[in-house]
């Protein structure tokens, strides 16, 4: 094989097989003709694309995206904590009427007075045995502390999944 | 990695989740011939490749772009191919990614033409020479022909899965093309060359 000769099959292999300088090797060399018939021949053997059968198939089977999880483990602790919220407003006594939106503010002031009254009964069920505990559980009492407990778990929950979330955020 | 990957999973970490059906579409007939060429049944091949993309799925926020996205599908591919193997307690056989690249090799079973991108070939007789020419090469050689021109990998993509410089790749495919040429010749004198 001559310089020539290896000149123009690197060519070929480079993709140069349109290069005018090849060209005009190939009409005259049998061999480097073979060497470029045989690139093409390979070059014709690489799979195409996937049938879009085989596409929906593999798309069907797919689970949730990570990021698809992440979205959800952000967004439910917030929706269950709103949720928690709207439970201790109709514990409290309800949510109030349009009419009443004005004086929200003093409502938000009693409700935390009712919470914090709440709270103090309930302490001082847990000193006063069991009479109290009865007691407690008539005035609502025993709501606010299953109220409060759901609440903890939410918090927490959402505390995990936003720690969770930026420390995956870092990562990428 | 090709613009085009890096393109389809910028969209893709958008959230644009149809992006993933592009890479699927480009690669599973690829990842087919490779991991078939790995666990020799067809059917199993499908399961296995559709198993490397729900894999890939999942760990998409794992893939680190200093590779190649190409080269990450198939080393999932790879291993997910040798395990299946492990469990069907059936001895494991090439496309080994290590250095040597020793080994059994994709089988082209040139008794049955139908199957593999030699299948395609219109030219029956020629399929079954290239087929038997490709298995007489050095097993160095032959690897790298495999993932050339029947898995359909660039100079590049065999360069970084292969772990090898790419000019050893280009020098190797080089003179694994002579030595077809050679022993081919007959069949592509009649060819007559591009024309």
């Amino acid at each position: 094989m001559n310089e020539t000769c290896l000149r123009a099959r690197q060519g070929l292999e480079t993709g140069a097989a349109e290069d005018r300088e090849v060209r005009a090797h190939l009409a005259g060399c049998t061999s480097c003709r073979a060497h470029a018939s045989l690139l093409e021949v390979l070059g014709s053997l690489a799979p195409g694309e996937a049938s879009e059968e085989t596409v929906t198939r593999i798309v069907t089977a797919l689970p949730p995206a990570p990021w698809q999880r992440r979205r959800l483990a952000t967004w439910l602790p917030l929706a269950a904590g709103l949720a928690l919220a709207v439970i201790g407003l109709v514990l409290s006594g309800g949510i109030p009427a349009p009419s009443v939106m004005s004086s929200l503010p003093v409502a938000a002031g009693g409700v935390l007075g009712w919470i914090v009254s709440s709270v103090l009964d309930t302490l001082a069920a847990a000193r006063g045995g069991t009479d109290a505990a009865r007691a407690m559980v008539t005035t609502g009492g025993f709501s606010l502390l299953l109220w409060l407990a759901a609440a903890a778990v939410g918090g927490s929950w959402a505390v995990v999944a936003l720690i969770g979330r930026s420390r995956s955020g870092r990562r990428s | 990695m090709p613009d085009d990957d890096a393109v389809v999973l910028a969209r893709l970490r958008e959230g644009d989740e149809d992006a993933f059906a592009t890479l699927i579409r480009r690669y599973e007939p690829k990842l087919r011939v490779y991991v078939g060429g790995i666990v020799s049944v067809e059917e199993e091949a499908r399961d296995l490749v559709q198993e490397t993309f729900i894999r890939a799925w999942r760990h998409l926020d794992q893939y680190d772009t200093q590779f190649r996205f190409s080269t990450w599908l198939f080393r999932i591919a790879h291993n997910i191919a040798i395990d299946h193997l492990r469990r069907r307690r059936q001895p494991t056989i090439s496309l080994d990614l290590g250095e040597d690249g020793e080994g059994e090799g994709m089988r082209l079973d040139p008794a049955d033409p139908r199957r593999g991108p030699l299948g395609e070939l219109a030219n029956r007789e020629l399929a079954l020479a290239l087929a038997r020419e490709i298995e007489r090469l050095p097993p160095s050689y032959r690897e790298l022909v495999r993932l050339r021109h029947l898995v359909g990998l660039s100079y590049n993509e065999i360069a970084e899965l292969k772990e090898l410089p790419l000019g050893t790749v280009k020098n190797k495919l080089f003179r694994a093309h002579s030595v077809l040429r050679e022993t081919l010749g007959h069949y592509l004198g009649q060819l007559g060359g591009l024309g």
